[in-house]
């Protein structure tokens, strides 16, 4: 081999391991201040529902879980250490928080459904009693007092955190519209009968998996697909409107979208303002409010500056409000609100 | 074995050719298997012939459609994948994430091309843009030139020094389908830059010149394909070069430079920050080039140029390097105007192309 397809190589192979080895984790970036019309609307959500946010934030280090009311008071860190905590999910009762962990340092979200990077964890909604609740997981979401729902890359996992028994509910390589995609984010439908999951990998789109006819009904081109708490709609992201993402809602009869609606009809809720680029939309269990995280400047999901909003449905989402105020990421929030009844 | 070893560098630019060519036609494979499976999930699952935008066909055809749009732009969105601006400028593209959120994106590219007989063109391009609603975007491209060239003046070698503004681009650009992934730009020159610049009296070669001297139009279409490790953009180009031009010297023989038409893939993997990246752009020349209405014999008509470039971005700022080349495959001349028609296969090369970028999103 000639000397310069030597020096070729060696050059190459060390830019490659050289960028592989800029991590590429988020800062932890700084607070920023929070202006008098900021902590008015703040306090006015607070007085309109006492409830509780959890989210993921890189604000110390690696992301950690942290919560606060929901007029931005009482901020707690109820997780910490190296590993990347994110993806929170308020038990029904309220007491537990179960998240996604890294196994080892900062992984991207990119790598969400790769095996053997994550575990699923439950931790107490106040800190503390943290537990491995199921191995080799990600996308963990109640779906009783006491089961759970996560993924592993291709397929999509039941279990009952008494028995510790695992139930393997849909796998894409055996479903043959899903064609061994990965399953991210899977919801299921309140009565059990559907799930709504992201597909990543071979596939890209959203869309309604029916459990018992393994049929697929794609709803679009966007990602984080869920279900409205009554089930008769679903709410995703779809990557249009301003700052380049926006929140799409329809709604859903047997698991297949059913009214004919246009491009306007679709938009659930779009930021009229510079933080426009939503993600991560969850709707509290009465239906009443939505809280998501939206950045202006760049997309990347755990690493760009995205900050924690909270909007009544169904008034201007221009009266939304923003809850987090730090130029680190901030990411995946939920709602907890005490004593709320599921809508219906 | 020692002949072998001799010949390895012309049989490794050729195996690099032809691995990127392949990599280029992937997208087309890409898309008919895409195609073929929708068209098996479709035939699979009848459940899902659904009423869902109003605005779209309720069809197996509008299944399709949806499956092929793959994923949004990188270039256009921030969907699940990226952000960024797939633009180019003098034969540097950025196709990372680039930065997203400002009411004005910035991007300056200084490039330096060298030519094998040690002409160089160096350009400092900065290109102006914003949106307009969520569908359209309209850029500015003011470019400033530095051309460099040994002429023959008076029977005398001279090296002549040429600096100056180019001409002005403007574009428009829609974005095309629900996820953006599509778009459709416009862009028009003018001829700003001196596109007869003398010395001593003698017009200097078209290559020295910094405009065209006429206005010239170019339509580019792309399809941005986002996968879980980086996006993969697929593009073609029209481009019209104008008419002839006039010289004040040369009242009846101006220049013109050929029309012709390019498809190019790029390729990007995120790694960190950075995004590496691999493109191939294949040109055709319609119509070849002529200098003071003579047709130019061995110019190059079909060029492929291989290129390879480095993104890193933060929230508001992005920067790119990037190395590419240009390799003739046909030469000829121009067969419309007088030119013998004669093109032969070759493989020689035209230019070498060092390209540095800078993004940012401001306000």
């Amino acid at each position: 081999m000639s000397s310069w397809v030597k020096v070729l190589c060696c050059g190459l192979a060390l830019f490659w391991g050289s960028c592989a080895a800029i991590s590429g984790k988020p800062s932890s970036g700084s607070e920023q201040d929070i202006d008098d019309e900021d902590r008015a609307r703040m306090a006015k959500v607070g007085k309109q529902v006492q409830g509780r946010i959890v989210w993921s934030s890189s604000r110390i280090g690696n992301h950690d879980l942290f919560s606060m009311n929901t007029d931005g008071s009482n901020q707690q860190r109820i997780t910490a250490g190296e590993h990347v905590d994110w993806f929170p999910r308020f038990s029904p009762d309220g007491k537990t928080v179960m998240f996604c962990r890294s196994k080892k340092g900062w992984v991207y979200e990119r790598d969400a459904n790769m095996n053997f990077k994550w575990d699923v964890f439950s931790v107490d909604a106040a800190g503390g009693n943290q537990k491995k609740v199921a191995e080799n997981a990600c996308w963990g979401t109640w779906i009783g007092e006491q089961q759970i729902m996560f993924s592993r890359k291709t397929q999509v996992f039941v279990k009952d955190l008494d028995s510790g028994e695992e139930t393997l509910l849909a796998d894409s390589r055996k479903v043959a519209a899903l064609g061994g995609a990965d399953l991210q984010q899977p919801q299921m439908s309140p009565d059990g009968k559907f799930l709504a999951i992201t597909l990543r990998g071979s596939m890209r789109e959203t869309g309604i998996l029916n459990l018992e006819k393994k049929s697929w009904a794609q709803t679009g081109e966007g990602c984080q697909i869920n279900w409205h708490p009554a089930g008769g709609r679903i709410y995703w992201v779809n990557p249009s409107g301003n700052g380049g993402s926006e929140v799409f809602s329809v709604e859903v009869k047997a698991g297949q979208p059913v009214k004919k609606c246009d491009y306007e009809e679709m938009r659930f809720v779009d930021i009229p303002s510079r933080i426009s680029h939503e993600y991560f939309p969850q709707m509290s269990k009465d239906a009443k409010w939505l809280v998501w995280a939206a950045t202006q400047r760049g997309h990347d999901h755990d690493i760009a500056d995205y900050e924690v909003h909270i909007w009544e449905i169904g008034t201007d989402p221009e009266n939304c409000t923003r809850m987090t105020f730090h130029s680190g990421n901030d990411r995946w929030p939920d709602i907890f609100i005490p004593g709320a009844v599921r809508a219906q | 074995m020692v002949k072998l070893l001799r010949r390895l560098p012309g049989v490794l630019s050729v195996g690099i050719v032809l691995v990127l060519m392949a990599v280029s036609l992937y997208p087309l494979l890409d898309k008919e298997m895409a195609r073929k499976e929708a068209r098996h999930r479709v035939d699979q699952v009848r459940t899902r012939q659904v009423s869902f935008g109003g605005r779209w066909v309720v069809s197996d055809e509008w299944l399709l459609a949806m499956r092929e749009h793959g994923l949004a732009s990188w270039g256009n969105i921030g969907g699940c994948g990226a952000s960024g601006a797939a633009t180019s400028s003098g034969g540097v593209k950025w196709v990372g994430r680039g930065v997203t959120g400002g009411l004005l994106d910035v991007q300056c590219i200084l490039s330096q091309s060298v030519f094998p007989d040690g002409a160089q063109q160096s350009t400092f391009s900065t290109r102006l843009g914003t949106g307009i609603g969520y569908k359209w975007l309209v850029a500015a491209t003011l470019p400033f030139r530095y051309n460099l060239e040994s002429v023959s003046v008076w029977d005398e070698q001279k090296e002549a020094h040429l600096p100056g503004f180019g001409d002005i681009g403007l574009e428009v650009t829609r974005k095309l389908g629900i996820a953006n992934a599509h778009t459709a730009t416009l862009s028009l020159t003018f001829p700003v830059g001196a596109h007869d610049a003398v010395r001593k009296g003698v017009v200097l070669p078209q290559r020295m010149q910094l405009g065209a001297g006429v206005v010239s139009a170019s339509g580019v279409y792309e399809y941005t394909r986002d996968f879980d490790w980086g996006p993969m953009i697929l593009g073609g180009n029209v481009f019209y070069s104008g008419w002839e031009n006039s010289i004040d010297e040369f009242p009846d023989m101006g220049d013109f430079r050929g029309s012709g038409a390019s498809g190019y893939v790029y390729a990007g993997y995120m790694l960190g920050p950075f995004v590496p990246s691999l493109g191939l752009n294949l040109t055709a020349k319609i119509t070849g080039d002529r200098e003071r209405d003579l047709a130019l014999s061995g110019q190059p008509m079909v060029m492929v140029s291989p290129t390879v470039a480095l993104e890193w971005s933060m929230d508001w700022l992005a920067v790119l390097i990037s190395l590419s080349t240009q390799l003739s495959l046909f030469e000829g001349s121009d067969p419309l105007f007088g030119g013998a028609g004669d093109w032969a296969p070759v493989f020689e090369l035209e230019t070498w192309t060092v390209g540095l970028g800078v993004q940012t999103s401001i306000f």
